[in-house]
């Protein structure tokens, strides 16, 4: 088992007013770990498998995602398959954008498409990448996703 | 318009293989607002307006796992972690993609234990 340590920061200024936020932690636990650079400019996940990309889980579902547009000029998107609805959650980043999410301590998953009183997170199983659907084209940038399992 | 830098940095050894992320963008901004959801089991919402968010960080400070609320999604905050969402948000129900910006956000406990989260998002 393995630890991983995240630092997050925001800095600048906003209406002359400084603006400071940091937080750092431990992902503490990781028994798998995967890392994959994912070039999109294929069709909506065909064709991506372990070898060629596609960062899949060993369990049922990452316990942290990591994933960044590295593009410097076209948005793209991550694509997260739900496991329990069969639907896909689709982040759409400019280029350099990032997004990190976490499986909840509870362990049932990541993400859920409503916002009801009574919400229940659903496991992601797959994590892809392509053009996100309100842009032209299908070229999308290159994003790095790394999971991270932990128990 | 003014600029703030975000930054994120992952570090850990795995298996032998040393895992290095790291990532940053500027986002141009015309606000940043402060969320903080510190009462059990309640809604706390940022309403942004006619203006997208940029990006948000969240952390939870709590006890007890919270979600938030943006978009077309829902996603968790485990105890003691941060997320960080930025972009916009659309899902996929069967073929059909359904996209949505996120005008407000917002957070609330998972369970009736005490959540305290505290965000910086930029819009």
């Amino acid at each position: 088992m393995s630890t991983f340590t995240v630092t997050i920061s925001v800095t600048g200024t906003v209406k002359g007013q400084a603006v400071s936020y940091s937080d750092t932690f431990d992902v503490d636990d990781v028994y798998d770990a995967r890392q994959a650079g994912i070039n999109s400019g294929d069709a909506l996940g065909v064709g991506f498998t372990p070898e060629d990309g596609y960062a899949s889980a060993r369990q049922a579902c990452p316990s942290l995602i990591y994933a960044r547009n590295s593009s410097q000029s076209q948005a793209g998107a991550v694509y997260m398959n739900d496991n329990a609805t069969g639907d896909t959650k689709i982040m759409g980043l400019s280029a350099g954008q990032f997004i990190l999410l976490h499986e909840s301590v509870n362990g049932d998953g990541i993400v859920a498409s409503n916002a009801t009183a009574v919400t229940t997170l659903e496991e992601v199983t797959n994590v892809y990448v392509d053009a996100f659907p309100n842009f032209h084209g299908k070229t999308a940038g290159n994003v790095l996703t790394l999971n991270i399992a932990s128990t | 318009m003014d600029t703030l830098n975000v930054t994120i940095n992952i570090n850990g050894t795995h298996d032998g293989v040393t895992f290095t992320e790291s990532g940053s963008f500027s986002a141009n901004v015309r606000a940043v607002s402060k969320l903080t959801a510190d009462v059990t089991n309640s809604f706390q919402t940022i309403s942004l307006g006619q203006h997208s968010f940029v990006f948000a960080i969240i952390t939870n400070t709590g006890d007890d796992d919270a979600l938030v609320f943006f978009g077309r999604l829902t996603v968790g905050v485990p105890i003691g972690k941060s997320i960080v969402i930025s972009g916009s948000t659309a899902e996929d129900v069967s073929g059909t993609k359904a996209y949505a910006e996120a005008l407000s956000i917002t957070a609330r406990s998972k369970t009736s234990a005490g959540t305290r989260l505290r965000a910086l998002i930029g819009y």
